[in-house]
């Protein structure tokens, strides 16, 4: 196999985005081109979308004019397909800021195209499950009585309860990751506010950017404030996600009572994170002609790390089964049951199916990690696991009590799945309105990254080699 | 740009190199690295331009932004919890372990928040009024803004184009009017202006929303339009002409119950098997307030062999079943008007055997 220089270097370029080096400009004009050029479809889409939003939002005040009553809530499962919503979005959220954060600190290189998606990823859908414990309120107006405020009674919250470190938490990480966002966000601002034609988006993009010049003082700042971030975001997700398992793991409900519960609910989050990205990386792909920016390596790189998370859920998943199955305590052998062979197993086997068994059997190989239709298609399914999985845990498992005259059953009603329906319209509502505000790619960092990393030529071949 | 100056002078240069290249013979004209800035479109490593490092604080500011979260912390757990005693069960005032995951929450949202707001003061932000700027240096080009005096500018011009800048431009009179310009809204629109007042009244309106307490805003809600009944109130409505007369724990202060099902055999075997999932647990297999859980409670469950359960009428002992009694209770969600009545057949009758339960 002998291929001239030339040959290879075209090849190199094909493949890596970091050795396909264009001039600035032409960058820019790839970023931005989305944020100017409307397609046909834009329009539709929006209005679909914030149909399904409207749909959301006229459900939730009926809800609040005919209270929680027309739901499937009753006594036993008092919890349901709300909090189960609230949990997937927040894994969502979580995963998103995190692996933006993880892949910076370890300087995965295929990370470039894909931060801001992720990060965005982490501030709609953050928002969007915080909303739902306030769906979930029957008087949504009093909820700020959870919150810490000085008020002339003197009451403060219950900070024994795990509802209000899981408030804390949730508002953390939503302050937490939208400054984020945010931080990262400036220097493309700046670009955007430098490129763009005349008019609101050049305007808005200029008080985005707060006068950023790129002085070699700034710049400095920006990557010790994003090192000092990426770190922090480490440290505060897990703690936020085992948090939501508190709300469960500090009851003494048979199935929910589990220590292994806070890791295997961060595991869950951080795979559905995953596998959310993939599904914008490869829409924004197609719809924006991004071409360019995400290719076959980045896909490739998602879905390594998918298959790795897919085992990491495997594992703590079979860590929270085979410990209540093997002691046959009564109450945690009839939760198992129920979801097993009762009123959860249609649910149950398609998790299964979904979040072990398909990633298993697809993700080893290359030529589907690479194939975007393919990835599409179980990151999708994926997600319906892990919504499955959070339904299951919720609502079946909290039917099955201690004593059996105390158990109940549980089926979504209208209000929760157009609720359902109208969150996930939200998240992608907000991606596809924010796609037409600001650059949907961290520049700087593939600038920096095609600055630093070049061919060279040793003996016959071209070889990717990293300047430090 | 600390110190006296004249003059701002910006080059362009097509990369990092010839930028660098241009520093030195900047010092050589007497311009203190103070006075000099390199502006990059992309965070370039530093080294190449063998600058001084930029002065920055931002680690010691998170750490000092960690300190005010922790304090924040144990206020909300320590202070809060002594200002407002809440007793809970027989737990501590203060809560214990809690306490370490709120203040690990509290702790890292004031690092991150001062990290946050420190690092746009220090980077000099907001700050729309930009001296001089060039749009070529968001594409590739690197830039040089040097202050320079009126005595230094044609040389250091000069050495900025020699060392291949391109672009060069300069602006005489940096300073205070420029600035006092943009607050004076010279460059804010219109829309900026609407957008603001906009945005002052919805944040009024949403403080008035939550200042219920001070304004006594009126909410909708229904509990002045329903009609108001009083616990197990009657007398008795009766039904619309059109209702589906159904079965049901019908049980109104002053008149009888439904009609009891006869304690046929069926009725009993139906009502055995209700027992094992409804009353085993505690009162035991054979009824004698004996059952596995019986210890927990106190007084104990009901002994139905006892003195008091066989001399009650079946309608006292189903509107027990119905509505539950002291720590026994209400079994109405879990049974209708029917298996009721079969578990009152069984308690009544003589009780299952000692093998109706594993």
């Amino acid at each position: 196999m002998e291929e001239s220089l030339e040959e290879q270097a075209a090849l190199e370029r094909e493949r890596h985005l970091l050795v396909d080096d264009r001039p600035g400009r032409e960058l820019n004009a790839i970023a931005l081109a989305p944020l100017v050029h409307v397609g046909r479809a834009f329009w539709p889409v929006v209005a679909f979308l914030g149909f399904l939003v409207l749909v959301w939002w006229v459900t939730w005040g009926f809800q609040m004019w005919w209270n929680v009553g027309i739901t499937g809530m009753n006594r036993v499962v008092m919890w349901t397909l709300y909090i189960a919503n609230y949990v997937y979005l927040i894994g969502i959220a979580e995963a998103g800021t995190f692996i933006a954060a993880a892949l910076r600190l370890l300087d995965v290189d295929w990370r470039r195209p894909i931060t801001r998606i992720a990060e965005l990823l982490t501030v709609f859908s953050i928002f969007c499950s915080a909303l739902f414990p306030l769906v979930h309120l029957g008087r949504t107006w009093k909820f700020y009585w959870l919150l810490p405020y000085p008020n002339e009674r003197q009451i403060w919250p219950n900070f024994h309860s795990a509802l209000i470190w899981d408030l804390t938490a949730t508002l953390s990480y939503l302050i937490t990751s939208t400054m984020f966002f945010y931080v990262d966000l400036i220097p493309d601002a700046a670009l955007a506010r430098d490129h763009l034609p005349a008019g609101w988006r050049r305007r808005l993009n200029g008080w985005l950017a707060l006068g950023w010049r790129g002085t070699e003082r700034q710049w400095a700042l920006l990557r010790k404030a994003q090192l000092i971030f990426s770190i922090g975001i480490l440290a505060i997700m897990p703690s936020v996600h085992t948090i939501v398992s508190y709300d469960f793991a500090m009851t003494i409900q048979p199935g929910w009572h589990s220590t292994v519960f806070g890791p295997y609910f961060v595991a869950g989050a951080i795979y559905s994170g995953v596998a959310a990205i993939i599904i914008a990386a490869i829409m924004f792909r197609r719809t924006m002609h991004w071409g360019y920016f995400i290719r076959a390596e980045h896909l490739n790189g998602l879905g390594i790390f998918l298959l790795l998370t897919s085992l990491v859920w495997d594992y703590f998943f079979f860590q929270d089964f085979i410990v209540p199955w093997y002691g046959q305590i009564p109450a945690e052998k009839e939760v198992l049951l129920t979801m097993m062979a009762g009123r959860g197993q249609l649910a149950f086997w398609l998790m299964i199916a979904a979040n072990a068994i398909v990633p298993f059997f697809t993700l080893w190989w290359r030529k589907v990690r690479t194939s975007p239709p393919a990835m599409l298609a179980i990151a999708l399914f994926i997600q319906l696991g892990l919504l499955l999985e959070r339904y299951i845990i919720v609502t079946v498992n909290l039917g099955v009590r201690h004593l059996p005259f105390d158990w109940g059953a549980y089926s979504p009603r209208a209000s929760e799945l157009l609720m359902t329906l109208g969150a996930v319209a939200f998240v992608v509502l907000g991606f596809v309105v924010f796609s037409k505000l600001v650059p949907f790619v961290v520049l700087y960092e593939i600038k920096e990254g095609q600055c630093l990393v070049q061919l060279k030529r040793i003996g016959k071949g071209l070889i990717r080699t990293k300047i430090e | 740009m600390r110190g006296f100056h004249d003059y701002l002078l910006l080059g362009l240069f097509s990369g990092a190199a010839p930028a660098a290249e241009a520093i030195p013979a900047l010092r050589r004209l007497g311009i203190p690295d103070g006075r000099i800035k390199v502006l990059m479109p992309y965070p370039h490593p530093l080294r190449s331009f063998a600058r001084p490092r930029p002065r920055e604080r931002l680690t010691l500011i998170t750490a000092i932004g960690a300190a005010v979260g922790f304090l924040i912390g144990v206020f909300l757990m320590v202070g809060t919890t002594n200002l407002y005693p809440l007793d809970v069960g027989g737990q501590p005032l203060v809560p214990g372990p809690p306490s370490i995951v709120m203040i690990y929450e509290y702790t890292l949202l004031g690092a991150l928040s001062f990290l946050f707001f420190g690092f746009l003061l220090n980077i000099r932000t907001p700050a729309y009024w930009r001296p001089v700027y060039d749009r070529r240096l968001t594409e590739d080009a690197f830039g040089l803004l040097v202050a320079v005096t009126s005595r230094q500018l044609a040389p250091a011009e000069a050495a900025l184009r020699a060392n291949g800048g391109f672009g060069v431009r300069r602006l005489d009179e940096a300073g205070f009017f420029h600035r006092l310009r943009w607050w004076l809204g010279g460059q804010v629109s219109t829309g900026m202006w609407v957008g603001l007042v906009a945005g002052a009244v919805l944040g009024i309106a949403v403080l008035c929303a939550f200042a219920y307490s001070a304004l006594q805003w009126i909410y909708p809600d229904q509990m002045v339009t329903q009609q108001s009944v009083g616990h197990q109130e009657g007398p008795r409505l009766t039904a619309p002409t059109a209702a589906v007369p159904i079965q049901g724990p019908v049980l109104i202060a002053g008149q009888p119950a439904t009609e009891p099902l006869p304690a046929s055999a069926a009725s009993r075997e139906r009502g055995a098997i209700l027992f094992r999932t409804h009353c085993y647990l505690c009162h035991g297999n054979e009824g004698q307030g004996n059952g596995p859980l019986a210890g927990y409670y106190a007084p104990p469950p009901a002994n139905f062999r006892g003195p008091v359960v066989p001399s009650l009428p079946p309608s006292e002992v189903f509107r027990v079943i119905t509505l539950g009694r002291g720590v026994m209770p209400s079994l109405a969600e879990g049974l209708t008007a029917g298996e009721t009545w079969d578990l009152v057949t069984l308690v009544k009758g003589p009780l299952p055997s000692p093998t109706a339960v594993p």
